[in-house]
């Protein structure tokens, strides 16, 4: 196959023999790839430094089985303020960590939506200043992009909303639902009563997940704090594991 | 490798392991072993064994040694009050070639990697802490590669050791000796900038 020239955001790196790097990367247009860069340690002519995570980069690659070889970068972007921030240092790992542990290698029609929403999310934490606001943001983004979207409004069990009023008035409708992480979704009242260790979470926190997917919402305080109470365990159930960059996320948050 | 007998197969793979090593390659040095004297042979046979017996981790700067604490930290005419943190033994070398520090050092055996599944737990930064806070130590300087992982990885330590009211320092970034500026990347170019100096 011949040579693309690509855009990438680079998400993982790993020196391999003396000289070699292998990289896994974000592409528009050729999804998620591994490859490898020969010498590009010492190549500074043809990689510059540039493969790197935290870096969007053009890439001359050849695509390939197994792993693509990737012949020249130049960096187009370095994301300081992720760099030089220990705590946006700490998030973004997620970002990238998250993104190369969901998206499939074969999620082919879908992978430009995945590196645009990556490099907006990695555009984001550089100056925000409420970094788990972008995190959350872009988990739910990427759980709807890949379709593992959990049920947020309605209950999994009797499919009813779980905001539904209480009477025919429309009063005493319920301001708490409880969210199963093992299950992808809420159960509501009636239904999550006999649950037991699930997590309780108001509906306006269910209500701005829900919108998240399809438009800017801002975050309450709460629906920040409830909200990482619940799509973390969601994604780490789905993989069966718990990741280190989120372990670490929680360290940075302890106080070193 | 099918035509060859089975031995000399099997060290030809275990030769083609080590790093930058190819079959081809591999294949030579199988021959050299094959043709060498019983007495070579054993001897370096002897030498591998003797690295994975002998060599251990210094219980101090867990630098590689044979002895520990390692000859550095036994060393009293070095400065007991600054410590170098490195990433590897090899780096250890490099800093010890220049001749230019005299004080102790500290190994970490890696970078902060999240994304890699390396956290500070994988690396040796309680013992760090622990040294920090024993003894009379004025100042820690980071040397870690100035890469993303080295970066942040200096950024933690210097979050650690914020309460010891320890100086934290960094190695200089920037030009390299003997280059020219034309030839430099971007990133090369401004690290330069930001770290420049009066002369
Ligand atoms: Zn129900
Ligand atoms: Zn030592």
């Amino acid at each position: 196959m011949k040579s693309v020239i690509t855009e990438a955001l680079i998400l993982r790196t790993n020196d391999y023999g003396e000289s070699d790097r292998i990289v896994r990367f974000m592409s528009p247009g050729l999804g998620k790839v591994s490859g490898i860069a020969k010498g590009a340690r010492k190549s500074i002519k043809r990689f510059g430094g540039c493969l790197e995570p935290f870096t969007l980069v053009s890439l001359t690659v050849q695509p390939r089985e197994g792993l693509s070889l990737i012949k020249e970068g130049a960096a187009a972007k370095g994301y300081k303020g992720i760099k030089n921030d220990l705590e946006r240092f700490a998030y973004g790992s997620y970002l990238l960590d998250l993104t190369n542990n969901i998206v499939a290698d074969d999620l082919d029609d879908e992978s430009e939506k995945v590196f645009f929403l990556l490099k907006n999310a990695l555009a984001l934490l550089e100056a925000s200043d409420k970094p788990e606001e972008v995190v959350r943001e872009y988990e739910v983004r990427l759980l709807g992009i890949t379709g593992y979207m959990p049920s947020f409004l309605n209950c999994l069990s009797c499919g009813d909303p779980v905001d539904r009023p209480m009477d025919e008035a429309g009063q005493g409708g319920p301001v708490e639902a409880v969210f199963s992480p093992g299950d992808g979704g809420v159960f509501c009242r009636n239904c999550g009563s006999e649950k037991a260790g699930l997590e309780s979470i108001s509906i306006g926190t269910l209500k701005t997940l829900e919108a998240v997917s399809t438009k800017k919402v801002s975050f309450s305080r709460n629906a920040i704090e409830e909200s990482g109470r619940i799509i973390p365990p969601f994604i780490m159930h789905h993989l069966g594991r718990r990741l280190k960059s989120l372990e670490f996320i929680d360290k940075m948050k302890g106080g070193v | 490798m099918g035509f060859f007998a089975k031995p000399i197969a099997q060290l030809i793979g275990e030769l083609s392991k080590f790093p930058g090593i190819g079959e081809k390659t591999a294949t030579r040095l199988a021959f050299h072993i094959l043709r060498s004297s019983r007495e070579d042979a054993e001897s370096l046979a002897g030498t591998i064994l003797a690295v994975k017996e002998k060599i251990r981790l210094c219980s101090k700067c867990f630098n590689i040694t044979d002895e520990d604490p390692c000859r550095i930290c036994k060393d009293t005419r070095r400065q007991q009050d600054v410590l170098c943190v490195v990433e590897g033994p090899q780096d250890v070398a490099v800093i010890e070639r220049t001749g230019e520090f005299r004080g102790g050092y500290h190994i970490l055996h890696g970078v902060l990697s999240p994304i890699n599944g390396i956290g500070p737990d994988d690396l040796r930064m309680k013992s760090l802490v622990r040294r920090v806070a024993d003894r009379d130590v004025r100042e820690v300087i980071v040397a870690t590669n100035p890469k993303v992982e080295g970066e942040a990885t200096a950024l933690y330590i210097a979050k650690l050791l914020k309460p010891f009211g320890v100086k934290v320092t960094r190695l200089a970034q920037g030009l390299p000796m003997g280059g020219e500026l034309e030839y430099f990347d971007a990133a090369t170019v401004s690290a330069a900038i930001e770290g420049r100096r009066d002369i």
